[in-house]
């Protein structure tokens, strides 16, 4: 018995003293003065998500606007959203618009308050043993995308469409993961044809590992729309207006210093990141990218968002004017 | 018994209902039970949800059917020679408590990402149930009642039909419905886990889009196809024991 | 017994050889199968890695605080149920069909209300070990033998003394035993969990390795995940035999409800 009282006292002590600690992957104490933003976005790796990030963490232009942020990494699409509206960030960039409608008429408590990115950057990639030369090779294939609402999974639909359109066979779209995930999933025959973003693996497509099959700018008419928006949680916002507006103008000014500093963001992207892609490799990304892409405002093609949100079973029924002036709520974004 | 049964289910979303339509509950979080129960119905019509339940049937029978008949025979084989069972009983019933789940990359990569992967994980997760009651189950048999058998002259296969088996049966068949429920947890959890085939990526999928009615829905499908399978086995049980 | 190592000791050599002879051979992509020297080889790199302790430590915690959660809700309901025959009829199939459901796909429920971090782990940990232990505990509740009961009242034992002397040692290995059981199915849970979305922890650590076809890695911590399982499992059911005695004899009735 006194055995028995002495194991269950181990036991919950043992319990007690981890308890006790705190939760991994918990906040740092935040600074005095400084105020915590926790952020969400998908794959950290890439040019549109992580660089922005990891460039005004170490020129500690946060720090200097005095904010203190936190980054969660998720899925994608709406996988950010569910970061959002869980609660568990407070601002998530880099999901796309179709993801965030379609939470939006199911009730989550959301507001899409800037652009980020504006056009469809993405490229499918195949084995050049795979046969796969062009779009129309696409037709029946299994095509990777990050996760369900993303802008990889946008285009895939809005490919399958044109190819629909043209008499073919839509594409299987498959929720893969990031741009890492789709390759090990195209090289070990999981999917036909995989989605990246530039510049990743394009040093593979150079020395003929890969081939690339279909680029974003073939599928629909997305050059002017913000293909990825910033979102924040509607409760949040209303209570951190200020914050939002400063996280934004961060945020718009960080792309304008690395666009002036290519090259030294591109040893903190490559270090930050853990890269293997050599410094040269990634500063092609600059060829890729514009400045007026990567802008917060204006958020361009609004009623494209709505129509691909709709046709592509994101949200159920189109939004009426007012839900639209609530879910766009422009009024955190800097002035000028 | 069970209408007392059913009317603690009843009283319960009852409840639920209450604190959700007076906003106690978020209404985003939880949809209200009858709207989810109306769902159920709804989506029990449609056609193109049925095929998803369809999959999901198929590669749960298909992973039961492959963890029966495998693991009956190695449980047997355990069983028989007693230096294989005393070798690798004890390495079965390690396997048996650990995370064999979280193997499922390995099978992606093997096999690719579709059903066969599932199947297979799924297989070799429940086979080890099935090994081990087998195994156990004859080890039971008294000899007495085996040589019971010998002094009767029976054959080796009347022995095997009319003495063993009966007297083994019982503990085979929780084996069997402890396979069955691995089973279906593997095979919901990978199609969850993954986004690929039928009820589990419908799960997956409604979380996504922020679907509550039909995430609970689905949910609550699985509960009764998973307690319909229980009962089944149950019944089977008594049947061949008669 | 000699015979019994022989045989495991030539499995195992077997077993070994056929993989380092399969993923040299070259039938098998090395992406697919590296050689298992090289697979041993990686789990030191794997340990060293920056991120390992951190990932160590997420899941310890989810798992450790999931079954302590769910202990704290499994007993009592576990006691509840068990107190009264009418109870234990009446609720035992409930508990039993909702046991054998398979728990992750409350998963994004959890996600709605916890978040991505690990609470949600926590909260699926918790609800997969929930469920064992409290099985158990009605079991051994409703088992406690009404002799002991009898004896003790007619010998004056007052309510609480009841409880103490003659239900809690008696209960004790069986709600032990369920908690071991809980603790299986909760890091199964906290690790697939993590798997889907996380962005720590001993899951999601192998995912990543298998997103950056860092095969041999992935399986090498694998490796680590069931070596650290099955010594879990061993050192508690060491601990418990120890402790209590008792030796796990339905295995089958809570085994099923993982």
């Amino acid at each position: 018995m006194r055995k028995t009282l002495a194991t269950m006292t181990l036991l919950t002590t043992a319990s007690v003293a981890v308890a006790g600690c705190s939760a991994p992957g918990g906040n740092e104490p935040t600074e005095e003065g400084e105020t915590q933003v926790n952020l969400a976005f998908s794959n950290p790796t890439i040019f549109t998500t992580g660089l922005p990030y990891y460039v005004a963490t170490a020129q500690g232009f946060y720090e200097e606007a005095g904010l203190s942020v936190d980054a969660t990494f998720t899925g994608g699409g709406s996988e950010t959203v569910q970061a959002v509206v869980s609660g568990s960030a407070d601002i998530g960039t880099e999901t796309s618009g179709a993801a965030a409608i379609g939470a939006y008429t199911s009730g989550a408590p959301i507001d899409i308050i800037a652009a980020s990115t504006t056009g469809l950057d993405l490229q499918w990639f195949a084995e050049p043993d795979s046969g796969l030369e062009n779009r129309a090779d696409l037709a029946g294939k299994r095509m990777g995308y990050s996760s369900t609402g993303s802008s990889s999974h946008i285009g895939i639909l809005a490919l399958s469409e044109l190819l629909e359109a043209e008499g073919l066979a839509p594409a299987q779209p498959e929720s893969i993961g990031g741009p890492p995930d789709n390759l090990t999933a195209v090289q070990t025959d999981q999917i036909d044809a995989g989605w990246t973003q530039p510049p990743f693996f394009l040093d593979r497509v150079a020395n003929g590992e890969l081939v690339l099959v279909a680029d974003g700018a073939e599928i629909g008419d997305y050059a002017d729309v913000a293909m990825r928006v910033i979102i924040g949680n509607e409760t949040w916002l209303e209570e951190n207006p200020e914050t939002a507006t400063t996280f934004l103008e961060v945020h718009d000014r960080t792309w304008d210093w690395i666009f002036d500093n290519p090259e030294e963001a591109a040893t903190i992207w490559k270090e930050a990141a853990d890269l293997e892609l050599s410094e040269e490799v990634l500063l092609t990304s600059f060829d890729y990218y514009d400045r007026e892409e990567l802008r917060i405002a204006p958020l361009d093609g609004r009623d494209v968002l709505l129509d691909d949100a709709v046709e592509f079973g994101f949200a159920e029924q189109p939004l009426t004017d007012e839900e639209v002036n609530d879910l766009f709520n422009l009024s955190y974004l800097p002035e000028s | 018994m069970w209408i007392v049964r059913i009317a603690v289910i009843v009283v319960f979303l009852v409840l639920v209902e209450i604190a959700v339509r007076t906003e106690l509950i978020n209404p985003f979080f939880v949809p209200r039970p009858s709207e989810a129960v109306a769902r159920m119905g709804t989506r029990l019509t449609d056609g193109e949800f049925l095929g998803l339940v369809a999959v999901t049937l198929g590669e749960t029978f298909a992973g039961f059917a492959l963890a029966a008949v495998v693991g009956m025979v190695v449980g047997f084989l355990l069983w028989r020679s007693r230096s294989l069972g005393d070798a690798f009983e004890p390495l079965v019933a390690a396997l048996f408590s650990s995370p064999i789940v979280l193997l499922y990359p390995i099978f992606l990569v093997i096999l690719g990402r579709n059903s066969t992967a599932i199947v297979a994980l799924a297989a070799v997760f429940a086979v080890l149930p099935t090994i081990l009651f087998t195994k156990q189950a004859l080890s039971a048999v008294s000899r007495t009642m085996l040589n019971v058998g010998r002094s009767l002259n029976l054959s080796a296969w009347s022995n095997f039909r009319h003495i063993l088996l009966p007297a083994a049966a019982p503990t085979i068949f929780t084996g069997l419905r402890i396979a069955l429920t691995y089973v279906l947890i593997v095979v919901v959890a990978m199609e969850y886990i993954l986004q690929i085939g039928g009820l589990g990526r419908f799960v997956s999928e409604s979380s996504l889009l922020f679907r509550a009615t039909d995430l609970y829905a689905s949910v609550g499908l699985i509960v009764i196809i998973s307690a319909a399978f229980i009962w089944a086995i149950n019944r089977l049980e008594k049947l061949v024991q008669r | 017994m000699n015979r019994v190592w022989t045989l495991r000791i030539g499995a195992a050599v077997v077993f070994l050889g056929l993989w380092e002879g399969l993923a040299r051979s070259g039938l098998v992509l090395d992406t697919v199968l590296p050689p298992a020297t090289e697979v041993f080889g990686r789990i030191q790199d794997v340990v060293t890695q920056s991120d390992f302790g951190q990932d160590v430590y997420a899941s310890l915690y989810e798992v450790v605080i999931g079954v302590a959660i769910g202990a704290l809700v499994g007993m009592p309901f576990g006691a509840f149920m068990g107190s009264s025959r009418y109870l234990y009829r009446l609720l035992d199939p409930l508990v039993y069909y909702v046991g054998a459901v398979p728990k992750i796909v409350l998963f994004p429920i959890l996600i709605l209300f916890l978040g991505t971090g690990v609470e949600s782990k926590v909260g699926i940990a918790a609800i997969s070990a929930a469920f064992p232990i409290a099985i158990n505990t009605a079991l051994a509740v409703q088992e406690v033998n009404p002799m002991h009961v009898k004896a003790a009242k007619s010998l004056g034992a007052s309510r609480s003394q009841l409880y103490r002397f003659v239900y809690t040692p008696a209960i004790l290995g069986p709600v032990l035993a369920g908690a071991r059981l809980g603790l299986g199915v909760a890091i199964t849970a906290a690790l697939l969990g993590e798997t889907k979305v996380a962005n720590v922890g001993l899951g999601f650590r192998a995912i990543e390795y298998y997103s950056r076809l860092q095969i041999a890695e992935m399986y090498a911590l694998l490796l680590i995940v069931f070596v650290g399982a099955a010594l879990i499992n061993l050192g508690l059911s060491g601990l418990i035999r120890r402790a209590t005695h008792y030796q796990q004899q339905r295995v089958g009735a809570a085994a099923s409800v993982a």
